[in-house]
């Protein structure tokens, strides 16, 4: 199959007057057409600002210092205005986290699902609200028609997170990009929300980007994974690789401290909190946290090494880890 | 028999919300704790499970006398409660806004036993015990809460809610604003300081794998009622009223089992408030006078007409 998405040595820094940090370093990975990818980790641990990055919706102060982003061999970084505009929303499409912000509390669900379609399905408006009631309906959205004309505050939150999927999957994206699509929603409107964004993927053929913090929902939802620890990627692979069988201690830890549903042993718990931008330690940036840290993490800064087909880590320590 | 620490008996609230167009208003009562009765022993923890909007905050600042019910009786030893108890204490949510940002920490931790006349002595010695037990050092009581991080900071929250010794702290959603790796150290803190203070907890969340590792019991509670109670075992492994069941086939781990089980939506009608979404009800469901609970057996009680025969099926099947 080939590379829809890649990314490749990607450093993102950030600008203040004082001084320029840098928040993501080295950060590589791929997708393949219809297949879903996640991105797990803290917050602060840049996953979001990776994501933001492919949209190319960075903050003002922050910027690609350094690396590539392609999509479908074409260079996304250095594209003009003109150009991503023709890419975003038709080819790649972001879910926000929030539905309430990322609505327009002022615009009407019709106008904002049918913007998508008017600016790049070249449709009527007429024919463009058509179309925004059958995308409303295909995610489980009752009396589409009538909905077309209410604003975002008079819809739930999973009926505004419903609206936010409409809008995206409009034109058929080939990469989806969800952002924490479920954080700010009940577990039964999580999972029905889940099972949508699956099915929908399926349905078109399009990538998944699962941008998430909740390791059992990407274990259950996406074929392979991405742990982001403080701005670099920990350890990647098939999920059933590295979810079930983790080499690096901080997925291992992460594993471990969730309460489990058919277990009550006490929880292992990650001493300490991961650090801010500015204040990584020398070295292996997990190495303060790491029960096995010895010397030479807290010098050297390891590589993201192939410790089996497709299953990549950054760890020194990886034969005491096993 | 033993009597229970808190107890609350057909506890209600209702709230009357004003709704429609300026010309015209229609009230509209919210009932957002609707004959709650539970039951808390000493040192035991029950975990409420909602979603949001079920009440559960509520019930907990309702215990603790934070707002008056509506009718309905809160006993602590098996006297009511008058005014504000400070043996009656709460964790909050929101660690970033639960702590005064122009207070340093000693100002904070101190405030509560100031206000209740506690001896300068007998404070110093309580806040150097406090810190011993949550991990911080001296050295920290001079600072400002935006010197730390989320985690850090709930569990000076959870310090200055022992400050007063109190026998019972209801933690409403205490570790859902927090890090994976943070939620750990918090949960294994709160059952440490169980342990050491034999407290008692009311621990609210909307998390069925949080709420199983910190409860005895569990009771879940939706549109202001609970529907099931039962030790926190019995209720994950067993659950019996549908709404239970719905919860625990939402959680992703449980997806590829419940991949195509319907979601039902239909008017609201009768006594059940979860008949509208529940693909069981019937008939008898709709015109049922008043659903009460079934006693299952060890204290597992449901809140549903069918809860027996689902029971039965469950324990032959």
């Amino acid at each position: 199959m080939s590379k829809l998405l890649t990314v490749k040595n990607l450093c993102i820094s950030a600008k203040s007057d004082k001084e320029t940090v840098d928040i993501i370093s080295d950060v590589s990975f791929s997708l393949k057409k219809g297949e879903m990818f996640a991105i797990v980790g803290e917050s602060g641990s840049g996953k979001s600002i990776t994501a933001l990055s492919i949209m190319g919706l960075l903050p003002k102060n922050f910027y690609i210092s350094s690396g590539r982003i392609e999509f479908n061999g074409k260079d996304l970084i250095d594209i003009s205005t003109k150009e991503r505009r023709n890419i975003i929303g038709s080819k790649i499409s972001m879910i926000f986290q929030d539905p309430l912000t990322a609505l327009n509390p002022l615009l009407t669900i019709g106008f904002q699902v049918s913007e998508n379609l008017i600016t790049h399905g070249k449709m009527k408006k007429k024919d463009a609200l058509e179309e925004s009631a059958k995308l409303l309906e295909k995610v489980g959205i009752t009396n589409s028609r009538e909905r077309l004309s209410s604003y975002p505050h008079q819809l739930s939150g999973g009926m505004r997170q419903r609206v936010m999927i409409a809008s995206a999957i409009s034109m058929s994206p080939e990469l989806l990009i969800a952002d924490e699509p479920t954080t700010a929603l009940d577990v039964t409107v999580q999972a029905s929300i889940m099972r949508l964004i699956k099915k929908l993927c399926k349905d078109n053929d399009s990538s998944l980007m699962l941008i998430s913090h909740n390791l059992s929902l990407v274990k259950n939802t996406c074929s392979s994974v991405a742990v982001m620890y403080s701005g670099s990627i920990q350890e990647s692979g098939l999920c059933e690789d590295v979810l079930t069988n983790p080499l690096h201690p901080y997925t291992k830890m992460l594993i471990s401290c969730l309460p489990k549903m058919d277990s009550s042993e006490k929880l292992i718990s990650i001493s300490g909190t991961p650090p801010a931008p500015s204040e990584r330690p020398n070295g292996c940036s997990f190495n303060p946290r790491c029960p096995n840290a010895t010397d030479i993490c807290r010098k050297k800064t390891p590589e993201l090494k192939e410790v089996k087909k497709g299953h990549f880590v950054k760890c020194f320590n990886l034969e005491g880890n096993q | 028999m033993i009597e229970p620490l808190i107890k609350t008996v057909k506890l209600k609230k209702y709230y009357s919300v004003s709704s429609g167009s300026f010309f015209n208003r229609k009230k509209t009562i919210v009932k957002a704790v609707d004959g709650v009765s539970i039951k808390i022993q000493k040192k035991e923890t029950l975990g409420i499970l909602g979603e949001s909007g079920c009440g559960k905050t509520t019930l907990g600042r309702l215990i603790l006398n934070l707002i008056k019910p509506t009718s309905g009786k809160i006993l602590y030893n098996g006297s009511p409660i008058q005014n504000i108890n400070p043996e009656l204490q709460i964790i909050f949510q929101d660690p970033y806004s639960s702590l005064d940002p122009s207070m340093t920490i000693e100002e904070s931790l101190n405030e509560p036993m100031v206000v209740n006349g506690i001896e300068r002595l007998e404070r110093e010695k309580r806040i150097n015990n406090l810190l011993d037990n949550i991990g911080f050092s001296k050295n920290i009581l001079s600072r400002y809460p935006h010197q730390f991080s989320g985690g850090q900071r709930q569990r000076i929250v959870i310090a200055r809610a022992l400050t007063l010794k109190p026998s019972f702290v209801v933690a409403d959603e205490p570790v859902s604003a927090l890090d994976v790796s943070i939620q750990a150290q918090i949960l294994n803190l709160l059952k440490d300081l169980r342990e050491i203070y034999s407290l008692s907890y009311l621990f609210i969340s909307h998390d069925l794998s949080v709420v199983k590792y910190i409860s005895d019991r569990i009771a879940v509670m939706y549109k202001g009622k609970i529907l099931e109670e039962g030790n926190s075992d019995d209720i994950c492994t067993n659950p019996v009223h549908p709404y239970t069941r719905l919860l625990i086939s939402s959680l992703p781990e449980y997806y590829s089992q419940h991949e195509d089980s319907k979601e039902i939506e239909r008017e609201e009608k009768g006594n059940c408030v979860f008949y509208h979404r529940c693909p069981f009800a019937d008939n008898k469901c709709e015109n049922a006078e008043s659903i009460k609970f079934k006693l299952l057996d060890n204290n597992h009680k449901v809140r549903c007409l069918k809860a027996k025969k689902f029971y039965q099926t469950k324990k032959s099947g």
